[in-house]
């Protein structure tokens, strides 16, 4: 049965009221320069399509920002302005770990966004695969290459003795 | 190991934030969150020549009632914005409470109450730059409830809401400086717009790509 106009408001407000600071988050971490922006457009997407949204609208919601995020990010390639939201720099992503943060940027886009998602915003492999908009199982893959690829890195970065390349590390 | 890895990173989230638990029975509450604004955002549109701005409605020794700001219902959320100590209640309408101060400086503030328990309210302090070149201020559209209610200069006739295309959703008359419409459709408004009572267009500022503009 379609919602009355005033069951529509009050769900929008529900959903903004306690998904909000969750996005805003999301878009933080990602682009802090766009996140007002990425909040408004995926809240006005959520007001369009609240029909659409399903009871678990919090996944739904990061795959929104995450859709506004990149074509933020591709309106200002095509402008060829610099980019001061999309620097992904290890000191504005990851302050506090400066070696996690050079393993991290090292990381391809769809490697780290997998990651954050599972780990910065709580998500579970199928929820973050709704984010992604692949299976779940395509998702576990994707994140278990993930970290074995971050945890390769960091070894590289920081050798504990196992990875030590002196002669005793490097007997085998 | 590789789990270590995701531990490591959420160590070092950059923006940490607990994401609430979902789904959950929606939650209302009695009273709707007050929206505060320091200042509004630059004005999309530049106003027409008009000649009355929002900044000239108080101070007119007989427009409102002069009443402490303290019993303002909004007053104990004013902290920061440089309220003065007196307001005036340029009246009520449909429900909604108008309360204005000017501030020294010039600058214009606006508290909008909503008297219905659960609706939102919103308190507005405009710059003094502002101030002097907009001629109405109110309630952001859909920020909490779909409402169009604020306050107009003199001159200004009728307040209306714009579709994309430039039809008119909503429109609210002017009386005495105030305007409501507690009725809107469900229909997003892409711009707002001031007219005169000639019908000629005093001010016109678009929200862009937030529903939540504040008019």
């Amino acid at each position: 049965m379609p919602a009355t106009p005033q069951e529509q408001q009050e769900r929008f407000d529900d959903l903004y009221g306690r998904y909000a600071p969750a996005v805003e988050a999301y878009a933080r971490r990602r682009a802090p320069a766009l996140a007002d922006d990425v909040v408004a457009e995926t809240f006005l997407v959520c007001w369009r399509k609240l029909d659409r949204v399903p009871a678990d609208a919090l996944p739904w919601l990061y795959a929104v920002a995450r859709k506004t995020l990149a074509n933020h990010r591709r309106r200002e390639r095509r402008a060829a302005r610099p980019l001061p939201a999309t620097r992904a720099t290890a000191e504005l992503e990851l302050p506090g770990d400066p070696t996690l943060a050079r393993a991290w940027t090292s990381l391809r886009p769809d490697e780290r966004e997998v990651l954050a998602l599972v780990a910065w915003e709580g998500l579970a492999p199928a929820d973050a695969a709704r984010v992604l908009g692949c299976t779940a199982v395509a998702c576990r893959v994707r994140l278990h290459r993930a970290k074995r690829r971050l945890a390769r890195r960091l070894a590289e970065l920081e050798p504990s003795p196992a990875f030590d390349p002196s002669p005793r590390g490097a007997s085998q | 190991m590789t789990t270590d890895v995701l531990a490591r990173l959420q160590r070092a989230n950059p923006v940490p934030y607990d994401a609430p638990a979902r789904p959950t029975p929606a939650r209302r509450n009695a009273r709707r969150p007050l929206l505060v604004l320091a200042a509004v955002a630059a004005i999309a549109v530049p106003a027409a020549a008009f000649g009355s701005q929002i900044g000239g409605l108080v101070g007119l020794g007989d427009r409102g009632t002069t009443l402490p700001t303290s019993s303002v219902p909004e007053a104990p959320n004013m902290s920061g914005l440089d309220w003065p100590t007196t307001s005036q209640l340029l009246g009520t309408r449909d429900g909604v409470s108008f309360y204005a101060s000017k501030r020294a400086d010039g600058g214009f503030c606006l508290a909008v109450d909503v008297n219905d328990a659960g609706a939102g309210s919103m308190l507005a302090c405009l710059p003094p730059d502002l101030a002097a070149n907009r001629p109405i201020l109110g309630v952001p559209v859909f920020a909490s409830d779909a409402r169009l209610a604020g306050v107009a200069a003199d001159g200004v006739a009728r307040v209306a809401l714009l579709a994309a295309n430039g039809s008119e959703i909503a429109s609210a008359p002017v009386v005495d400086n105030l305007y409501v419409d507690n009725d809107l459709p469900q229909v997003l408004p892409a711009s707002i717009a001031a007219y005169d009572a000639s019908g000629n267009v005093l001010y016109q500022r678009a929200f862009g790509a937030t529903p939540w503009g504040t008019p």
